[in-house]
């Protein structure tokens, strides 16, 4: 028991006390009143459109169409009106009661796609809130919606933080509905089930769950919806959030959950039988369950040469090994084990090493830190800007640091080979966490030199060994052992050779080809 | 839970951190010790000498410094009455803690080897940790340890490092001199007979004009150190030196040779020849009859001729038959004296002991007290085999057409 | 006990780090000198057959660990008893082997550093992953297995390739006879192979009981030929007489590999993988102390037991023996025939010889 918890139980009884009171949760069978109240409710907001008319000639039957400007299409607000109010000439011909003339508008708006009759408040003020379209008429207690959603989108783009050479240049959008229709392009499949819920009290945010039926594991599916029932916040903006009250195990630096921009990564993981949220507003699609390993695979792996795939794959474990472990080596070998280094290479250490004001350690965490700040401020300027701030960071600031014997030109090298060294890594989420733990390793290893850097690697491996996501042990396939999954994380087997989808993800629908589908030459014939 | 046990370990972390790092030691707290040399007073205290180097006047690149104006290495004197007494009393002269771990030539003084002392010291540089075992043992011949490391040279700038591949130059090509580190003299010492070789290495020229650095501008220098000779010990003592082929001789009986040259003359003219060993093996078979040991020394070697300054066709295997007998005969006879010196010392640095008790153990039981006297007389063949493989880029000498 | 399964291949591992341990570096059985490596081989070999009495015992009562079916064997009381002596034994192997590992730094790389901080930091980071579970106690092993493994390979590669070994230094084989080789037999036995017996309290974890036999086995055999291997190759590089005085020998011997001056003193990154081994040594010891209080003293979770058993191990392994000489002396006269011959041999051999005559008289 400690602060926080009692913290938290006490929001938990905040929130229970403020149930809201019970209101009619019907519409009116008057349009003005209905009409006032949802001015009212939306506090006479200017971008509530009501377009009053009238219908039939006989009976003059008052109606009007509500919608937000600015989340509507407005060609497919006039479509839908027009095409639900062409009543004229049946009316003209047989007196209807008012009560009629609903059922007429409705019949006829079915043309229309996607219109759905509401009877609560509730319903017609999100759909209204949602960018539908909707018609009242007066002396009906239900309301005609369609979708008409639009209004300003971005377009279909080139992903901008996952970049590969060779591969589809497309990426997700801050739309749902385009996201899902980008995965529905690669997957031809019935089985590709999505089911949508709302999450968020206030923003009422759209999470899609997609999956492919038969191959994603069922109990994972069960415990996703589980935690998205669970979460109980006003606001979710981006996946980010849902991803923060989601996962596993909140108290580690390591991403238990993938994200992605790039449609074909999140189709191969739907194919490996993992579970996709697609999050309404952002153009990054959450994929659960994450390994470790699955942070350095890159869809382009998969599109080259098994070889280059296998070199370039193994390429960014090391370097992200590199970036986790060199500086802290770089201290403890300097200051505790000189012996380990060669000799003449340890003389040129210590003549660079002359006259710097202080301990390597000190240099080290100066350098690093100002790397973050150099690469940080590069991230925020504008793109020219950006640029400029790494020029100065990284040219004038370190040849001068050395000039001035600040620093010793090998701390520039180690510090800086680091800092290339975790750029190599494709997911940023996971790059990130080195650099929060190479300051804890650098103090280590300044108190204890190897030894300080084998006591954080065992708490670091332990800790990993430790997360799961969403069940899955995160450093499978290398612990837990399981050999057959081995084939596509160190090196990319050829594509031919990966029979089986990964055990632990999926237990059902284990094969993804036939065997023994390696390509050779023709067969020689004699007669050739 | 967990918050106790991560919170007390940062709490424990920080107090670590704050009372000080035990075995932390900066790049410029710590002395780098290339060489150590040590000789004995006259009042039977270590005369101990450091070479320290002087990292800004070694290192190229930018931040060394003015190259050229100071010395490259310092040496340091320093006595006392154990070896780790002067380790921490030379901090009355050196500012920085000593590092020993990057040492590369121990140098004992010829006086000092000549006493007990060997024993001292090779437990010294045994037990303590900074040292390395690999660091290489040497004898300053006629002379002291410390004249010898104070010899500045031009073409390392670091002089220890300059004896040390000196020596393993040397011993790859030549072979006369053994390359022997601080662990091979510590099994030599813990067999039963401690015998072993050690190499010398000895000043040429003047000591003092040696120690200054403006002499290097010279092309030929008056005063520089060289490797020679191979000292002979016999229970830890050193006995006697020996030169060029002998010493040679001993090295072929101990399996030592990597490389070398072997010349003959050829017929009885007085023109030589000459071949490179690239690959030699020697095998010694004991074997004890009625209690009598023999000893069979069995040496392989083959390698190109490199010159041949004979009127003989080289392209006739034939005669490369009798080049090679002779090759044979010059092998024996260098193994032969080399024996015999041995035997006459009483002095089985030649490992015959170590042979005998591995090859007949119950034999050896009986044997090993009187031993020194066994080795004297025991009779020993000695049998050599050598093949040349080829002749360089020519075939028949230049001299041929003379004839 | 906690709820928890452990593969085969998992628990392989762990029996084969645990084996290394810090046998790998103290190396048992240089005092039959030349002969040590048979002297390990005896060893391993009475190992594997008295492994078949904890195997015997753990299919008798395959949801028991030696905690529970002692007192099923002998009876609350008796029964108690016993147990309370295996925790004990369990505690008092973890304080040595930390402070085997504390000695091992001590010496070689860390001199100047008071063995109170190495053990301190040692016992805090196996509590840290003790925490865990045994799951993840496992997982953890299996990672470090492979660097384990890959550092030997690359080492062993080394020392081939520095040419030092000399085979010829073995010879000749049993020089005194039988006599030397059979009086170290019972050290080697009993330190690392007997050390099997706190196994008995990991094998109900085992998540199919019948591999028990197999896993062990393989086990116990692979790091055995390790450690002959081991032995063999001190002896090859640094000659009998060095290797039987060196406090660690194979430190000495890795610290002559040197190929071109650039892989040189490997012997910091040696001892920095050997501390894999004693880490994992000292964990399930101190794991299986844990357990077993728990369960004698019937505590719901081990977890709470951490920080106690921390402190507990942490300040005896300072006063355990007041210097270095001492602790060997400890282990090699007292350890050895007062403790370790009847904890790991005499009770499991009565408590299975009684479990069969109830069994007989008995049979339920």
């Amino acid at each position: 028991m400690n602060f926080w918890d009692r913290y938290r139980k006490k929001l938990k009884k905040l929130s229970r006390k403020e149930t809201p009171p019970k209101i009619d949760n019907s519409l009116d069978h008057k349009l003005d009143t209905n009409i006032d109240k949802l001015k009212k409710e939306l506090g006479e907001s200017s971008d509530l459109v009501v377009r009053h008319f009238e219908l039939g000639e006989e009976f003059c039957v008052a109606a009007a169409v509500v919608y937000m400007s600015g989340l509507v299409d407005e060609k497919k607000v006039n479509n839908f009106v027009a095409e639900s109010l062409k009543v004229e000439d049946s009316l003209k011909k047989v007196p209807y009661p008012q009560k009629s003339m609903f059922d007429i508008v409705k019949s006829r708006a079915l043309s229309v796609n996607k219109v759905v009759v509401a009877a609560e408040w509730d319903k017609f003020l999100l759909s209204v809130l949602n960018g539908e379209t909707a018609i009242l008429v007066d002396g009906s207690n239900e309301a005609i919606t369609a979708n008409t959603k639009g209004g300003e989108t971005r377009d279909v783009s080139e992903p901008s933080t996952q970049l590969v050479i060779r591969g589809p240049k497309v990426s997700f959008t801050e739309s749902i509905g385009t996201n899902v229709a980008l995965i529905r392009r690669y997957i031809k499949s019935p089985n590709l089930r999505f089911e949508t819920l709302q999450v968020g009290s206030i923003t009422k945010t759209d999470v899609a769950i997609m999956y492919l039926k038969g191959t994603a594991n069922e109990k994972v599916l069960r415990e996703v919806k589980k935690r998205l029932n669970k979460i109980e916040v006003e606001d979710i903006f981006e996946s980010g959030n849902i991803e923060q009250y989601i996962q596993d195990n909140a108290f580690t630096p390591f991403p238990t959950i993938y994200n992605s921009e790039r449609p074909d990564a999140v189709v191969g993981n739907l194919l490996e039988g993992r579970i996709a949220l697609i999050v309404d507003g952002t153009p990054f699609v959450l994929v659960v369950p994450a390994i470790f390993i699955q942070f350095f695979q890159s869809p382009s792996d998969y599109y080259q040469n098994y070889l280059i795939g296998s070199f370039l794959r193994l390429l960014r474990i090391i370097s992200y090994i590199i970036s986790i472990l060199t500086p802290s080596l770089y201290v403890a070998l300097t200051t505790f084990h000189p012996q380990m280094i060669p000799t003449s290479l340890l003389i040129s250490l210590a003549a660079q090493h002359e006259g710097v004001p202080f301990p390597v350690v000190v240099e080290v965490l100066i350098m690093e830190f100002t790397f973050e700040i150099i690469r940080e401020a590069g991230l925020r300027m504008p793109r020219a800007v950006g640029q400029a701030v790494s020029i100065v960071g990284a040219l004038v600031l370190g040849q001068a640091a050395v000039q001035a014997g600040i620093v010793s030109p090998t701390t520039i090298i180690v510090v800086a080979f680091t800092g290339i060294a975790s750029f190599a890594t494709p997911s940023y989420n996971i790059a990130v966490a080195p650099r929060l733990l190479r300051f804890l390793m650098m103090i280590l290893a300044a108190a204890f030199g190897l030894y300080g850097v084998f006591v954080a690697l065992f708490i670091l491996i332990a800790h990993l060994t430790s997360l799961r996501s969403f069940g899955i042990p995160y450093l499978s396939p290398f612990a837990p052992f399981i050999l057959s999954d081995l084939k596509d994380t160190l090196i990319r087997q050829p594509l031919w050779s990966l029979v089986l989808r990964p055990r632990l993800i999926n237990q059902q629908n284990v094969k993804r080809q036939e065997r023994g589908k390696k390509p050779s030459p023709p067969e020689k014939h004699e007669d050739n | 839970m967990r918050r106790v046990v991560s919170g007390l370990f940062v709490l424990f972390g920080t107090t670590v951190l704050l009372t000080g790092c035990w075995d932390h030691n900066e790049l410029e707290e710590v002395a780098l010790v290339m060489g150590m040399g040590i000789d004995k007073t006259e009042d039977d205290l270590y005369k101990v000498s450091f070479q320290i180097v002087n990292p800004a006047q070694v290192s190229g690149g930018d931040m060394a410094g003015d190259t050229g104006e100071g010395t490259s290495v310092t040496t340091y004197i320093e006595t006392g009455e154990t070896l780790f007494e002067t380790t921490r009393k030379i901090s009355s002269q050196v500012p920085r803690n000593l590092s020993f771990s990057h040492m590369v030539v121990l140098i004992l003084g010829e006086e000092l080897a000549r006493d007990d002392s060997l024993y001292e010291i090779m437990d010294f540089t045994e037990r303590y940790y900074g040292f390395r075992p690999t660091t290489l043992v040497l004898l300053a011949r006629e002379g002291q340890a410390n004249s010898i490391l104070s010899i500045l040279n031009p073409m390392e700038r670091i002089p220890a490092m300059k004896i040390e591949e000196t020596l393993q130059k040397t011993t790859e090509a030549w072979g006369e001199n053994p390359e022997r580190n601080i662990n091979d003299v510590v099994q030599s010492l813990s067999t039963k007979n401690k015998n072993l070789t050690l190499s010398g290495v000895s000043l040429v020229g003047d000591k003092d004009e040696g120690q200054r650095a403006d002499k290097n501008k010279e092309a030929v220098p008056g005063s520089y150190v060289e490797i020679s000779g191979m000292g002979l010990f016999k229970e830890g003592r050193l006995e006697g030196w020996l030169d060029d082929r002998e010493a040679r001789g001993i090295a072929w009986v101990l399996n030592e040779i990597r490389r070398t040259v072997l010349t003959i003359k050829c017929e009885k003219n007085k023109e030589l020849i000459a071949a490179e060993v690239r690959y030699s093996k020697t095998k010694l078979t004991a074997s004890v009859d009625e209690g009598k040991p023999e000893m069979t020394i069995n040496v392989q070697g083959e390698g190109p001729l490199e010159e041949a300054a004979c009127p003989m066709d080289l392209t006739d295997p034939k005669v490369i038959d009798q080049i090679n007998e002779k090759f044979e005969s010059a092998i024996k006879q260098e193994v032969t004296k080399a024996v015999k010196i041995a035997q006459e010392q009483k002095n089985d640095v030649l490992g015959f002991g170590e042979t005998i008790s591995r090859s007949h153990p119950e034999e050896w039981k009986s044997m090993k007290d009187n031993w020194d006297e066994t080795f004297s007389e025991m009779d020993v063949h000695v049998e050599a085999e050598f093949f040349i493989r080829k002749t360089g880029l020519r075939t028949n000498p230049l001299i041929l057409d003379k004839k | 006990m906690e709820k928890a399964k452990i593969n085969g291949w998992q628990f392989f591992i762990l029996i084969f780090l645990f084996e290394l341990g810090t046998a790998i570096v103290v190396n048992p059985g240089l005092d039959a000198k030349k002969d040590a490596w048979l002297a390990v081989l005896l060893g391993v070999i009475i190992g594997l057959v008295f492994y078949l009495v904890y195997y015997a015992l753990y299919r008798f009562y395959p949801n028991l660990t030696l905690i529970g079916y002692t007192k099923e064997i002998l009876g609350k009381y008796v029964g108690f008893t016993a147990g309370v002596v295996y925790l004990l034994y369990f505690l008092y192997i973890a304080v040595r082997d930390l402070r085997d590992f504390g000695e091992l730094l001590t010496a070689s790389t860390y001199t100047y550093t008071p063995l109170f901080v190495i053990n301190a930091i040692m016992v805090l980071t196996v509590a840290f992953v003790i925490r865990y579970g045994i799951e993840v106690l496992a997982r953890t092993g299996e990672l470090f297995f492979s660097m384990l493994m890959l550092v030997g390979v690359i080492g062993t590669t080394m020392v081939f390739i520095s040419g030092r070994m000399d085979l010829n230094k073995l010879l000749p084989v049993l020089e005194n006879g039988w006599g030397p080789v059979l009086s170290t037999v019972p050290l080697t036995y009993t330190f690392p192979f007997g050390e099997m017996v706190v196994f008995t309290m990991l094998l109900p974890y085992l998540n199919r009981p019948q591999i028990g036999i197999r896993v062990g086995w393989t086990g116990m055999g692979l790091s055995g030929m390790l450690l002959i291997w081991v032995v063999i190759m001190d002896i090859t590089i640094l000659g009998v007489e060095i290797a039987a005085r060196s406090t660690f020998p194979m430190l000495a011997a890795i610290g002559l590999v040197d190929i071109a001056g650039v892989f040189q003193r490997l012997d910091v990154a040696v001892v920095m993988t050997l501390m894999i081994g004693g880490f994992f040594k000292i964990a399930i010891f101190f794991y299986a102390a844990l357990i077993s209080a728990a369960e004698l003293f019937t505590v719901p979770t081990y977890k709470k037991l951490i920080i106690p058993f921390s402190i507990i191990i942490l300040i005896a392994s300072m006063t355990v023996a007041s210097s270095s000489v001492d602790h060997i002396k400890e282990g090699i006269e007292i350890v050895t025939y007062y403790i370790a011959l009847p904890v790991q041999l005499g009770i499991p051999l009565l408590l299975l010889i009684i479990a069969l005559v109830q069994k007989r008289i008995n049979p339920r």
